[in-house]
């Protein structure tokens, strides 16, 4: 276990550093943007945060688990795990940018719902922050960045309506409700239609123009991820090649930077436990000689 | 004075339960730096003090709430000095200090629900401008129908178009009537056979119910009336609550006991800091750190003093591989802090690297000198200094110090305010022959170049880098490389011939430059590497030429401000007596602003360009001794 969070550390780490190279020559909408990407690692320090609060575990177990967020660091851990309840938690977590979290944690939490969703609006809130800077973003890489973005999107909107309908089995109400509220090919209407599909099987038949070709074949929500996932990196390693620099290829270049970490995580992690690399390769989806299997 | 102390790695063993004594003597002592055991973890595998530490953070992290809550600001000098924390004091200081955290933050918890409270009730008669017009009974929203579910309440504004599409699916319409920055106020209505699934979505978009007074069930003028005094009410309570911790925090027990709290844990943080560097087996421990050389004796004293033989101190001077992680103290007269400063704003000086802050004050104050030389001005700078000096603390002394500078270029040149007819000139006015300035100035950048140089020679050979220090474009080689050039070009203005000598030394200097520089890209391909070793050498002719130029800047100012004392008396001379003193009067104060920042900026710029990029590396690590007060770094310091 802490041989996995050390390789997590490390590729946060790397990834961080290249990113803050990567940020340099930029300025404006475009630096803030990247500078949010780097956020998501963030958010998964406050869910373990708050997590780990609830759950009264003490401050060492909780740091253990924490990644460290360099400069790119904007909540303040320390005072976080200086509170003694979650209710102090909350009342600190007010005085940072993440202000509109605690009351809604707080809400969420009068009302005795699972930690799941508080989960669900974290991620909410952060997809649809990144969305709304995409599309603010209209110089140069405007369009771009709004594929990549939007396909990143389009992709956590439906691996999460299908995880809530088919895994949870919410209501077609609830499970739209809590996608996140921006959309790029998968419009809101075939995502209402999706959430009112009856099984997993009839999502997939009523799939339209260009997601019934990505997701062919798809037999569960986990393939649904991995097909979506590298129609998300075919899209980035086409930008990678055929721009200029601009925050889109920056934003491309550290989408695949992050799958080739996470692949070098995944192939230690089975190394280490002697898994064979037919079935590594097989998890990965790619074929030998690292061609990505289609 | 001129480098970093001679430092002494340390290493002290002692008995377990003398190590709180020994973080107390050691904080006392003042110039210790501790550092991580070089002792290997399996020899000394147990952190003996960790449970300690934990201790400590904890009840830190509540004491520094407390103080925060009562608003008490923790004392500066700290009670019994030496006598430490034993683990069972700091155990019931830290179970006590919970127990009043726990009633702050209960107290801070109905605060927080009032100021929630608040927020709502006044946003709640906000809302009722929107049934102003309405004029309507707004018991009528709260009644309950067989048939319709109608329900009234309000929403974060974002996702309000998913949240109606979302009650769209389940067959119900939503109404906005109130809309603010937060929230959306709305009446939900649908079938009742479909409440059960709106239920959920309700909850997921964080609807919360409005809490309607009973007031709300008439009229909105009636309703407002009950709004008002309920805001009234809690604004009241919110008052006696703030009252109430003022008054407790002013407590004179509860006052005193936390002052106590305040001086237990600053005799408990030199352990607790220490726990974390501290390794120990059985009841032995073992810390380790740098003290300056000078410091030896006291520290074996005051150790004898207060453990006699029960200790051993081990003291080494550092090796050559460690000089990296050295720290750096440095020793200077309070005069000289401001210039300090200025040179710790570049970088900390590696331990063994010459300290360039006494260079650095000379030259900056005689380079400002030159540039701003004017009795007058000189004179304001210094009575800036002396006037100001509370409000520019150490500051003040540079003021004084550049002031003074100019005063004597003020003098040599004849200026006061501009006026040249005041004083005579020691030497001559910078305007009656701008060649001989320039010459000068030329003259003090050779000078400067050298010096730099010889400095980078020195640092280099002390680091080790004896090929860099020989072979290097800032090094011997380079050296003579920039006398090839100056004698080359001194022969050719004064006989208009190089010469064979310089062209000779040139050359060598430029051989090894190149030799050098390919040694050091060994592995790179031999085109790249032979386009990167010519750049090298042609490189390091244009910036010996032109940072020899750079200090021309010296003459150029100085030239400068005459010049612009010619525009402020051209235009002086335009008007009468009034206007005459009013335009002589801006037209100084003007140039001391304006002029004075650039020459300043003029000369910071020099040096740290000029200078400090050859020859000072700037990445050393400051020296940070244990005390009882927090932690400071000191890297130049008053002993």
């Amino acid at each position: 276990m802490q041989y996995t969070g050390e390789l997590d550390q490390s590729n946060v780490t790397i990834l961080l550093s290249e990113l803050a190279v990567l940020i340099r020559p930029l300025s404006g909408a475009a630096r803030e943007l990247l500078g949010y990407w780097a956020h998501r690692f963030e958010l998964g320090n406050l869910k373990t945060i708050i997590r780990g609060k609830m759950a009264d575990q003490p401050r060492s177990l909780i740091e253990r688990q924490l990644q460290d967020m360099g400069a790119f660091t904007s909540l303040p851990v320390d005072e976080l795990l200086q509170s003694d309840t979650p209710a102090e938690l909350l009342r600190r977590l007010e005085q940072t940018p993440y202000a509109e979290i605690a009351s809604r944690a707080r809400h969420l939490l009068e009302q005795g719902e699972a930690l799941f969703a508080l989960d669900a609006a974290l991620d909410r809130r952060y997809f649809a922050g990144l969305a709304r800077r995409g599309r603010s973003t209209d110089s140069g890489p405007g369009q771009p960045l709004r594929d990549i973005i939007g396909c990143m999107v389009d992709r956590v909107n439906l691996v999460w309506l299908l995880r809530y309908r088919f895994a949870y089995n919410l209501s077609p109400a609830q499970a739209y409700y809590l996608l996140i509220p921006a959309s790029h090919r998968l419009l809101p209407q075939q995502m209402q239609q999706l959430a009112q599909c009856a099984s997993f099987e009839d999502a997939m038949s009523s799939l339209s123009n260009p997601f019934d070709k990505i997701l062919e074949g798809a037999r569960n929500t986990t393939e649904v991820t991995l097909k979506m996932e590298k129609e998300n990196w075919r899209i980035a390693d086409n930008i990678l090649r055929h721009s200029n620099f601009n925050v889109a290829r920056a934003l491309a270049y550290m989408m695949l930077r992050e799958r080739d970490l996470r692949r070098l995580r995944a192939i230690a992690c089975g190394r280490s436990m002697r898994v064979g690399g037919d079935a590594i390769r097989s998890a990965l989806g790619i074929a030998e000689g690292g061609r990505e299997v289609s | 004075m001129f480098k970093p102390l001679t430092m002494q790695h340390i290493e002290l063993s002692l008995l377990e339960h003398d190590a709180a004594q020994a973080a107390l003597l050691l904080a006392n002592f003042g110039a210790f730096a501790p550092e991580i055991s070089e002792v290997p973890a399996d020899q000394l595998p147990e952190l003996p003090g960790e449970a300690y530490r934990q201790a400590y953070m904890e009840t830190r992290a509540h004491l520094d709430k407390i103080l925060a809550h009562y608003e008490i600001s923790a004392p500066d000098a700290v009670e019994a000095p030496m006598q430490p924390v034993s683990p069972r004091q700091l155990v019931e200081t830290g179970s006590w200090l919970r127990t009043v955290w726990g009633k702050c933050s209960e107290q801070q918890e109905r605060m927080r629900r009032l100021r929630d409270e608040l927020r709502r009730a006044a946003q709640l008669l906000r809302a009722l401008d929107q049934f102003a017009h309405v004029s309507i009974d707004l018991a009528l929203l709260q009644r309950r129908s067989a048939l319709l579910d109608i329900r009234v309440g309000t929403l974060p504004r974002s996702n309000i178009q998913r949240f109606e599409e979302a009650l769209g699916l389940a067959g119900y319409i939503a109404i906005h009537f109130f809309t603010n920055e937060e929230q959306v106020h709305m009446i939900v209505a649908g079938a009742v056979g479909q409440a059960g699934e709106i239920e959920r979505v309700l909850q997921a978009a964080g609807w919360r119910t409005m809490d309607i007074p009973a007031e709300f069930r008439g009229r909105p003028d009636e309703v407002r009336r009950e709004l008002t005094e309920r805001l009234a009410r809690m604004t009241e309570e919110q008052a006696q609550e703030d009252a109430r911790r003022r008054s407790e925090g002013a407590q004179e027990n509860l006052h005193e006991r936390l002052i106590d709290a305040t001086h237990v844990l600053a005799r408990a943080a030199p352990y607790a800091e220490l726990a974390g560097l501290m390794r120990g087996r059985g009841s032995l421990v073992t810390v380790c750190g740098w003290i300056p050389s000078s410091q030896t004796p006291r520290l074996k004293n005051m150790l004898e003093a207060c453990f006699g033989d029960r200790f051993v101190l081990r003291a080494r001077d550092p090796r050559a591989d460690e000089r990296l992680r050295v720290p750096s103290l440095i020793w200077h007269h309070p005069w000289l802090r401001p210039f300090a400063s200025l040179v710790l704003s570049y970088g900390v000086p590696r331990y063994g690297e010459i300290d360039p802050t006494v260079f650095f004050a000379v030259s900056f104050v005689l380079m400002f000198g030159m540039m701003f030389g004017d009795v007058g001005h000189g004179g304001v700078l210094i009575l800036a200094g002396v006037l100001l000096r509370r409000r520019l603390e150490q500051y003040a002394a540079l003021a004084i110090a550049v002031g003074l500078s100019s005063v004597v270029f003020g003098l040599l040149f004849g200026s006061v305010f501009g006026f040249e007819s005041l004083l005579p000139a020691l030497w001559m006015s910078p305007l009656s022959d701008p060649t001989r300035m320039l010459g000068v100035a030329l003259g003090w950048g050779i000078g400067f170049i050298l010096l730099a140089t010889a400095l980078t020679i020195r640092n280099r050979i002390v680091d080790g880098r004896m090929p860099d220090a020989l072979l290097g474009s800032h090094g011997a080689a380079g050296l003579v490389l920039y006398l090839g050039l100056l004698l080359g070009a001194w022969r050719y203005a004064t006989t208009g011939q190089t010469g064979i000598a310089p062209l000779l030394a040139v050359c060598a200097a430029l051989s090894a430059i190149f030799a050098h520089s390919w040694r050091q890209n060994r592995g790179v391909a031999r085109g790249e590497k032979l386009m990167i070793a010519l750049m090298e050498a042609y490189e390091s002719i244009m910036s010996y030429i032109s940072n020899t130029l750079s200090f021309l800047r010296l003459a150029a100012f100085s030239l400068n401000h005459v010049a612009l004392f010619i525009a402020v008396f051209t235009v002086a001379n335009m008007m009468r007596s009034a206007g005459y003193w009013t335009t002589i009067v801006l037209g100084n104060i003007f140039i001391l602003v304006l002029e004075g920042g650039i020459v300043g900026i003029q000369t910071l710029r020099l040096e740290y360009y000029e200078g400090f990029s050859r020859f000072f590396g700037g990445d050393g690590r400051p020296f940070r001794p244990l005390t009882l007060r927090k932690r400071q770094t000191f890297v130049f310091q008053n002993y």
